[in-house]
């Protein structure tokens, strides 16, 4: 059963189970430890509920030999009595790569599973934003082992992680107009309580009752005296109607937050600024289309994406489905707000790929880089490759070379030094960009594959080249 | 009277000493949470309050609404 099925490298803290994967299967290996807890969490039900409910994803026990299971091995060299499947999310995703109304998004869906659950006398472990994935476009929460039976009087072990992770990035980005996600890339553990309060602005933090409990108070008692936490030891029961009024109160306050200070950007209104006209901005729609029905890929980057028109077109032309990467904020939380409930099979991410997401935590296998978990069969970089060679001074080749390494079939536009927007760019910097011409882009892709398809843009003399690598 | 709340655990803030030892973040976060919840439960229950008291006052406002088009159809 387990061959190719080999334990990720991020799944090592929690000794109740791991995680396995192969290139299509997610299996949840259960140690004898949490097996008895598991299997009556497991009975109870309350898996379909959230499940039906689009909480949580589907849990089902497979089964298996006592042999088979002795081939799966925990990461404390445990023994693995019971094994369970998921469905495999296509595209992870981490809190750092998600805009405002994503990262709220998983917030709520985080407490909606806590109401739910603790509705039904279960309660979630932890409280990591990493938990939380996106499928369809909808925040899910992929661990199933986090969920415990509640015990009366038990305190919510998640809660200052669910602040670090959720409540104060948003806030931070809500009241400052800070971009959380360098934060939160900096540091996996999220936000400290001492940075958010240097942040915030003080009249909102002591005029909000809600701040006042989450960030201020709870700030105040992490950093308070050890004297006085053992004066308060009496003190760490919490009644089960406190227990769901923090959930509820923090859900109240979360979905009434709004991303309105941080200064909008020039990318947003970029679909109705650049450079071409409403007819190439057909002709280009209808290359993506009529390449993305030829080719019919089942995972498809468009890379530097904007609002996802393109994205949109390869998705009406035949692509499965479609991820954005771009580096602008505003363009990829329209594009998500826009996406969401469409339907479509289209996620916008924030990537630069001039600073891209390394691999990050324990033994820097915990949380992969993008290029590890962005296993495409097609690519778009529309409008790209001058950033790269022009704004990220890297070699027009090398740019090329690059965009073919991320799936074996796309589309590159290549944009000429006398579009108003390459002109644009050279009017603050030397022209140093000797590389940058037709014949040198057109060069660099048959060195690596060849051009199967192409459209030359008159109006601004751009090149649409749809290639293939050999 | 969230605000009246607000202030009076400012002032409640006001008499605790500074931050001058690092203890566990986790046992700050679970010693504080049987008085955040508490503050929760009111403030939960407010909100409960003040949405009972809007729905009385948009269902009579609907309920007039409907009498009004009522009225007009009828002349």
């Amino acid at each position: 059963m387990n061959e190719l099925l080999t334990r990720d490298p991020g799944s090592f803290r929690d000794p109740a189970g791991y995680v396995f994967l192969d290139q299509n299967r997610v299996i949840r290996a259960v140690t004898q430890t949490a097996w008895q807890e598991f299997r009556e969490i497991y009975q109870s039900g309350i898996f379909e509920i959230l499940a039906r409910k689009g909480l949580m994803v589907d849990c089902r026990q497979i089964e298996a030999s006592q042999e088979e299971l002795s081939t799966f091995l925990g990461a404390r060299g445990e023994q693995i009595v019971a094994v369970f499947e998921h469905p495999r999310i296509p595209f992870i995703s981490y809190p750092y790569e998600w805009t405002f109304s994503q990262l709220k998004d998983a917030a709520l869906t985080h407490l909606d599973l806590q109401l739910i659950a603790f509705e039904h006398g279960f309660v979630l472990s932890d409280a990591t934003a990493y938990n939380i994935q996106f499928l369809s476009g909808r925040p899910i929460h992929i661990d199933c082992m986090s969920l415990r039976r509640y015990s009366e009087g038990q305190v919510w072990e998640g809660y200052n992680q669910f602040c670090r992770q959720f409540l104060l990035p948003l806030l931070i980005e809500a009241w400052s107009g800070c971009a959380f996600q360098p934060m939160l890339r900096g540091s996996l553990e999220g936000i400290s309580f001492s940075d958010a309060l240097a942040i915030l602005p003080r009249f909102q933090l002591f005029t909000s009752p809600s701040a006042l409990m989450h960030v201020y108070l709870h700030g105040k008692a992490i950093n308070t005296k050890s004297a006085s936490a053992t004066g308060l030891q009496s003190a760490t029961k919490l009644r089960a109607g406190s227990y769901k009024a923090i959930l509820k109160q923090l859900r109240d306050f979360i979905s009434g937050l709004k991303s309105r200070k941080r200064p909008v950007s020039f990318w947003n209104d970029y679909a109705f600024s650049n450079s071409y006209s409403e007819s190439m901005r057909r002709t280009k729609l209808s290359f993506v289309k009529q390449w993305a029905a030829s080719c019919k890929p089942k995972m498809l980057l468009d890379i530097g994406g904007n609002t996802g028109d393109y994205s949109l077109a390869a998705v009406d032309g035949g692509a499965d489905s479609c991820v954005i990467l771009d580096s602008d904020l505003d363009s990829v939380d329209i594009a998500y707000l826009r996406f969401k409930n469409s339907g479509t099979q289209i996620f916008p991410l924030l990537m630069n790929f001039l600073d891209p997401t390394p691999d990050m935590g324990w033994r820097q296998c915990e949380r992969k880089g993008i290029e590890s978990r962005a296993r495409a069969d097609g690519v778009i970089a529309l409008a790209l490759i001058h950033h790269l060679v022009i704004s990220g001074n890297v070699p027009l080749r090398d740019a090329v070379h690059w965009i073919m390494g991320m799936a074996p079939k796309g589309i590159i536009e290549f944009v000429p030094k006398q579009d108003p927007m390459v002109t644009g760019l050279l009017s603050t910097r030397e022209d140093i960009y000797t590389d940058y011409t037709e014949e040198m882009f057109r060069e660099a892709v048959t060195a690596r594959g060849r051009i199967v398809l192409e459209h030359s843009i008159e109006e601004n003399g751009r090149l649409l080249a749809a290639y293939e690598t050999l | 009277m969230i605000r009246y709340l607000t202030f009076a655990v400012l002032i409640m803030l006001g008499f605790t000493s500074q931050a001058q030892a690092y203890i566990d973040p986790v046992t700050g976060s679970v010693i504080i949470q049987s008085l955040i919840g508490a503050f929760a439960v009111v403030l939960v229950a407010l909100r409960g309050f003040r949405d009972r008291i809007v729905g009385i006052f948009r269902t009579k406002s609907e309920s007039e609404d409907e009498d009004d088009q009522q009225s007009t159809s009828e002349s």
